[in-house]
């Protein structure tokens, strides 16, 4: 009796954008079984919204893309996080950063890595993903490319469909598995020829606009965490001080102490979970902000930096007009009061990082 | 466990994407047709919930939703 050849299997890198979601489409026309793979490094920004959990917020704004272009095609979708390990590409990126604090390559290669034990995990056949060559400055350029197959691993085991045609043949394609007539030529950063195969393909729901989602790439996170970085080795850098760099407002105090003051209520909330680093402020009779101030070494900062630090906070209250406004201050071994004047806008615009 | 007897899943509190990596986890120990209760306050859990389910074949059997607390019963798939 013949024995019955089993389906294909490959592992999608799904971010849930239009890309990889027209990736999965090919892919899937081609009768492959697909489970789809979504890594969570920390700092996808839609996450960093759900956490912080405004009230205003709308859900279908804040839904797991992935997981809805997996629902979309009927493929099933793991999240893995990915977040702690990360750290380490983060710290320690061999190829660099980008324009911000964005380690594309290292980044690319340690998920293809992490694709890769996942293949084997689900026996699957192969990779895909949704890059298109030439379309992003840092990762995705031939030579950037060819550094991230050599290291990931992977080998011809992993295909990129929506560029196919402008690279060498890849395992599937080799062996028939993948027809590469029915794979795309795709280049640069026009997205036409995309948004035209979603409509040939049926996929017509996918977030607007494309991409972004990364804190590393935003050059106002990037400011913060490299001012972070004046006082601490980049390996002393904690997920926990890059995580209060998304957060509220930040002020570098006159004697180099640093500043949070959270700007909405869900913000207040959320610096209110991180007192055992911190030293926590509150207007003891005037509704408005919460803030932290770093301990170094676990000693509250100058004098001085905490009556900045008190001013500050106050301009962010109802106390704002007010002649004194007394702020109260709670580190891990320390409670005291400090009446203040609160800060003009011009001084607090003086300190702020921008 | 939860009231009607099935096991249950508190993810209260718990960080996007914790709720869904370990709802799946769950499940995946589960047999097949069994129920789980899960229950969030994760903003988006209901639409990551259906997603996921769509995508992997396990069903939801109730959602509900009061004030911030999500309370779902999800089966897994049979074969
Ligand atoms: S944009 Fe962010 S997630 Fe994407 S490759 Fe660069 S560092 Fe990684």
């Amino acid at each position: 009796m013949p024995q019955e050849v089993s389906r294909a299997k490959a592992v999608a890198m799904l971010s849930g954008g239009l890309d990889s979601s027209l990736a999965l489409a090919l892919v899937l026309r081609q009768g492959i079984e697909v489970i789809g793979v979504n890594f969570s490094t920390g700092f996808c920004m839609t996450d960093h919204q759900r956490m912080i959990g405004r009230k205003d917020a709308r859900p279908e704004k804040l839904r797991n893309e992935a997981l809805r272009a997996g629902a979309d095609l009927q493929v099933p979708v793991e999240i893995i996080d990915i977040s702690t390990e990360y750290m380490e590409v983060l710290r320690r990126p061999r190829f660099g950063f980008g324009k911000n604090l964005n380690p594309c390559v290292d980044c690319r290669i340690f998920m293809l890595q992490k694709a890769r034990e996942f293949m084997a995990e689900v026996g699957a056949d192969f990779v895909f993903t949704g890059e298109v060559l030439g379309q992003r400055p840092k990762s995705q350029h031939r030579r950037a490319m060819r550094i991230i197959d050599a290291e990931c691993g992977l080998g011809d085991r992993l295909v990129r469909p929506l560029s196919a045609k402008l690279l060498a043949p890849t395992w599937p394609e080799k062996v028939g598995i993948l027809d590469r007539d029915q794979l795309k030529g795709f280049h640069g950063r026009d997205r036409n020829p995309q948004i035209e195969l979603a409509e040939q393909l049926g996929v017509v729901d996918y977030p607007q606009p494309a991409g972004g989602c990364c804190y590393l790439t935003d050059a106002n996170y990037a400011r913060r965490v490299f001012d972070l970085l004046r006082d601490h080795d980049r390996t002393e850098v904690e997920q926990e001080d890059l995580l209060l760099c998304k957060v509220g407002r930040h002020f570098r105090l006159p004697r180099g102490g640093r500043l949070i003051v959270g700007r909405f209520e869900e913000e207040n909330l959320f610096l209110d979970r991180f007192r055992s680093r911190h030293a926590r402020l509150v207007a003891t009779a005037h509704k408005g902000a919460t803030a932290l101030v770093s301990l170094r070494d676990g000693e509250l900062p100058e004098a001085e930096d905490l009556e900045v630090a008190a001013s500050v906070l106050a301009r962010y209250g109802k106390g704002r007009g007010e002649a004194r406004v007394v702020v109260e201050l709670s580190a891990p071994d320390h409670e005291t009061e400090i009446a203040v004047q609160p800060a003009t806008p011009e001084a607090c615009e003086a300190w702020i990082l921008r | 466990m939860s009231r009607a007897g099935n096991p249950s899943l508190d993810t209260r509190g718990e960080l996007c994407p914790q709720p869904i990596i370990e709802l799946a986890r769950r499940v995946r120990t589960m047999a097949e047709g069994a129920v789980l209760e899960v229950v969030s306050d994760d903003l988006a859990f209901p639409l990551d919930l259906r997603a996921w389910c769509a995508g992997t074949g396990n069903e939801v059997l109730d959602l509900r939703t009061e004030g911030r607390i999500h309370r779902a019963f999800v089966r897994r798939r049979k074969r």
